[in-house]
């Protein structure tokens, strides 16, 4: 009995603790900061608690005649074994006859007792139970967890997204630029122009990192360049009208004062040649005075400096004092006074700084004309030299110009770009879905060339498929085409995506060749291209917008043709400009009679806003408009 | 040697007092069919010097089986039929006047039916309460008390009260108090068919059964006092009072049934009765010493009457027996 007391209660403490070890591996395999040896620490404690539990209960004392009431149970003798202990406990002279009878009853019967049967060793009920959680805590154990480790996640980026048209210009641009300039400069920021389109193009850029980059490029256009191009001009100018004074001089100095500097290197490598062949075809007085004029204009910027430069050391004294005396208290009026001063003098600060700067420039070209000047009245070989030699400053200031220029048309880009980005953040994806509609309005595309594979990370793609696929069947019948000059009327997307009417007119001259191997599913739509039937093989039956009464059988695919090529006249009878802008926004933007009207209509943009005649807010507008219709290839 | 004789002794006082129980089972089930457990709770209530309340529908047998008993133990008996006018004198006996051999008045007790050895109080909770005390003073007291003169009753005095549970109106049910006087109550239940089927065969045919005394009042007397010699092992007298402590709800052994359906628990004269119907039982099974087996046989009729019910109780119908059966499944036998 004492056995199974301490069988029932090793199971049970063994259950417990069992619990207690698989809580404990739970937390360990999950529960990353659960302490290494909380595991260990557990499994001990349930060791000692389920000894010391099964001890204890194996030495406590069992309930009395416990045994002896199991053999009255198990024998069915209504406690005469159990009643006969407790009397035969009793002192003999307090025992009664039926105690005697009893007890002598209980002896007589406990010759056929079967201990063994009447408390027979149960193992525990629960023990299944037991073995089943001890082996889940085995499974446990030997489980692996994986753990997943957070790792830093990669920063992803939101990409800039600009239509592949606007790619495709600032590739343009750039390609343009690369052919027309060559200084290091440019071309340095020209391949970093080139490369942020590149990445641009291939979603490699969020907004940050593309204004960055854009600001660097900028930066390093700006850093090349000869600040103030103005103050340049200004500056040749003064030296032309010193160059003027001379009669041999007087042709470069008007060059140089149009800014013609092909011209005004071509007269001075003229002088200098005269200079030295025909030395005595020149008057003296002739010499004096073009040696006059050249140490003039080479020496009149060093004068104009200094004058400069003393009017501000003046000015800046004046300050001082006044700011020292107004240390007591001044007035209004004076403060005012004293505040117009300063900006005076920072005025003057800039200004000196811009004709520092530009005299930096024009430096190389005074040296040779004061050297010029002074080897003129000693050797005229030498001074001829001089000439020549500033000659080639000029050409290298027309080159720098011209740089200027394609800095400044580079700058312009890039902040047309800027500009785009900005209304792209703003706009949002359903501006970008316009302008997708639109760019594939503009290049003509049908609907056989819509089929884009979605560019990874686009999230815009899907939407704009869809869009595409609901505009498809106008699309198709665009590119209807037929023959004959039949009146049509079509639909075409307009701004917000509006259907627009547009009649339609085939009698526009030239070779039209039809590119649409369809069908044209709308009546009479097809006079877009007239003419352009030659090498259009679509279908073996007769459209669906002719005339019910056909004449005639159709022709026979299988006869034998006879291929004529036909090339058209330019009458110069073609199409109105109104007609072209009108078949250009059903086409697309593609065409020569497109091209040349677009040309004079930006043309006439630049010169517009070359004379402020458009707000400079709206220039941005204007050029991103013209860069929208541009034609396409 | 002397342990010896005192077991011989023991053993023989046992036997005869198996072998007298035996005839007298034997003559009342000459009349009687079936219904052991209400004989052999009736004669328990008798050797133990108490009463037995009977309950049970009209026609179970419970007045036949009194009078058997009473014919087959050679005893005084009589027979009184409780009605609401019946009066304390009426059981008890009345003073009269009478005249002396000299020819002068003088007052004389006219004895009562009281005055028997087996009393049946038929439909006893017809009577009114005044009627009841009387009779339930008698039956604690073994004696009456008329006119400043007190009068026992002989040994053995036993009455048995009957009750009928269905007939309710115009009756006055007995007090939780004097319930407690009663032994044993014992619920006379419908025979079975075979039982019936005798019960037909002995009533209807032309020859009665005739019962013969098989006890004397002495040997009666004989065996009450035997119960008392009963010897009670100290594990049963405990397993004993931890059911009587059961059978109070406030107890912290009290089971669930206990707390919520029980008002009052047995009074210790249930533990008494209860111990001392357990003696009884041992010797009607021939064994020397009360069992706890004995206790659970007993302690149905011996606490039924004792374990009132609450409210909620009554209105669930929970039957005592049932809290009984409870108490007695969740008292555990041993406990150290």
């Amino acid at each position: 009995m004492r056995a199974a007391v301490a069988v029932d209660a090793l199971v049970s403490t063994l259950a417990v603790s069992l619990v207690a070890v698989a809580l404990a591996l739970t937390l360990s395999k999950v529960w990353s900061g659960f302490p290494r040896e909380g595991v260990r620490d557990v499994v001990a404690g349930a060791v000692v608690a389920i000894a010391a539990r099964t001890l204890q209960r194996s030495l406590r004392r069992l309930p009395k005649f416990a045994g002896a009431l199991a053999l009255d149970v198990y024998h069915g003798f209504s406690d005469r074994l159990t009643s006969a202990l407790s009397f035969a406990g009793l002192p003999a002279e307090q025992r009664t006859p039926l105690m005697e009878a009893a007890i002598e009853d209980a002896c007589r019967r406990s010759e056929r007792l079967a201990p063994r049967k009447a408390a027979p060793f149960f193992w525990p009920r629960d023990l299944a139970a037991l073995l089943g959680l001890a082996a889940g805590v085995a499974l446990l154990a030997i489980l692996q967890v994986r753990h997943t480790v957070p790792l830093a996640q990669v920063k992803t980026i939101q990409p800039v997204l600009l239509s592949a048209d606007d790619i495709d210009l600032f590739r343009e641009v750039g390609k343009k630029l690369a052919d027309t300039d060559k200084t290091p400069e440019v071309l340095a920021a020209l391949q970093a122009y080139n490369q942020l389109v590149e990445d641009l193009a291939q979603k490699r850029l969020d907004r940050t990192e593309a204004f960055r980059r854009m600001h660097e490029i900028e930066s390093r256009l700006m850093e090349g360049r000869a600040l103030d191009a103005k103050e340049l001009d200004e500056q040749l100018k003064r030296r032309a009208a010193a160059l003027k004074k001379s009669e041999l001089s007087r042709p470069a100095a008007e060059a140089l004062e149009k800014q013609d500097f092909a011209k005004a290197e071509r007269e001075l490598r003229d002088l200098a040649k005269k200079l030295r062949e025909k030395p005595d075809a020149l008057a003296k007085a002739q010499l004096e005075r073009l040696r006059d004029a050249m140490k003039k204009a080479a020496e009149g910027q060093k004068e104009r400096l200094a004058a400069l430069e003393q009017r501000r050391e003046e000015l800046r004294q004046q300050l001082l004092m006044q700011k020292k005396d107004a240390d007591g208290g001044v007035s209004e009026q004076e403060r005012s006074l004293l505040q117009k001063k300063e900006r005076e003098l920072e005025r003057l600060e800039r200004e000196l700084e811009g004709e520092q700067r530009a005299s930096r420039k024009l430096d190389r070209l005074d040296r040779d004309l004061a050297k010029a000047a002074e080897d003129l009245m000693q050797e005229l070989g030498l001074s001829a030299d001089d000439l020549d030699q500033g000659a080639e400053d000029i050409n290298r200031m027309a080159e720098e110009k011209m740089s200027d220029e394609e800095r400044e048309e580079l700058r312009q880009r890039l902040e047309d770009l800027r500009e785009q980005l900005r209304q792209e953040g703003q706009g949002g994806a359903q501006r970008m879905a316009r302008l997708r509609r639109f760019v594939r309005q503009a290049r003509g595309e049908g609907q056989g060339k819509r089929q884009q594979s979605c560019p990874p990370g686009d999230p815009n793609c899907k939407q704009d498929e869809q869009q595409q696929e609901g505009e498809g069947e106008e699309g198709q019948g665009q590119k209807g085409q037929g023959q004959g000059n039949d009146e049509g009327e079509t639909f075409t997307i307009g701004p917000g995506g509006q259907k627009i009417l547009v009649m339609s007119r085939g009698q526009r001259p030239g070779q039209g060749q039809g590119q649409g191997q369809g069908e044209g599913k709308d009546p009479g739509q097809g006079g877009q291209d007239p003419g352009g039937s030659g090498q259009d093989k679509g279908g073996r039956s007769a459209g669906h917008g002719h005339d019910p009464n056909l004449a005639g059988r159709p022709s026979n695919p299988k006869m034998g043709t006879l291929d004529v090529q036909a090339a058209g006249i330019d009458t110069g009878q073609g199409a109105s400009r109104s007609e072209v802008i009108l078949g250009a926004a059903e086409r697309g933007f593609k065409g020569g009679a497109y091209k040349k009207v677009y040309t004079e209509y930006r043309t006439s943009a630049e010169e517009q806003m070359h004379r402020d005649q458009i707000p400079p807010g709206a220039n941005d507008h204007v050029r991103r408009y013209f860069d929208l219709i541009r034609p396409r290839e | 040697m002397t342990e010896g004789v005192a077991m011989t002794a023991g053993r023989a006082e046992v036997e005869q007092f198996q072998r007298q129980i035996g005839r007298l089972r034997e003559e009342i089930g000459k009349v009687i069919v079936g219904n052991r457990e209400v004989v052999d709770g009736a004669l328990t209530c008798m050797l133990a010097g108490s009463h037995a309340l009977l309950e049970g529908v009209p026609g179970l047998g419970k007045t036949v089986l009194v009078k058997t008993m009473a014919e087959s133990l050679a005893l005084k008996f009589s027979r009184v039929q409780f009605t609401p006018d019946l009066m304390p004198a009426d059981i008890i006996g009345t003073t009269v006047i009478d005249e002396d051999a000299k020819g002068g008045k003088v007052f004389e007790f006219r004895k009562g039916p009281l005055f028997a050895n087996i009393v049946l109080a038929d439909e006893i909770n017809r009577a009114t309460p005044k009627t009841q005390s009387a009779l339930l003073e008698a039956m604690q007291e073994h004696r009456v008390t008329v006119a400043k003169t007190t009068y026992a009753i002989e040994e053995p005095f036993f009455v048995l009260a009957t009750q009928n549970p269905l007939e309710m109106e115009g009756t006055y049910p007995l007090p939780e108090a004097q319930l407690d006087r009663f032994f044993f109550k014992l619920n006379v239940t419908f025979p079975s068919r075979e039982e019936l089927h005798s019960i037909l065969d002995r009533t209807t045919g032309g020859k009665d059964p005739v019962v013969e005394p098989v006890l004397s009042r002495e040997q009666v007397i004989g065996m009450q006092r035997l119960v008392r010699e009963v010897p009670v092992a100290r594990h049963v007298q405990d397993f004993v009072i931890r059911v009587l402590e059961a059978t109070h709800p406030e107890s912290k052994d009290a089971p669930e049934l206990t707390r919520r359906f029980v008002r009052f628990g047995a009074s210790p004269r249930g533990a008494q009765s209860v111990l001392l119907a357990a003696k009884i039982r041992a010797l009607f099974e021939g064994r020397f010493a009360a069992s706890i087996d004995d206790v659970r046989k007993v302690c149905f009729p011996a606490l039924r009457h004792r374990v009132l019910l609450n409210f909620e109780g009554e209105a669930e119908g929970v039957k005592t027996d049932q809290v009984i059966e409870e108490i007695l499944t969740k008292t555990p036998e041993a406990k150290v």
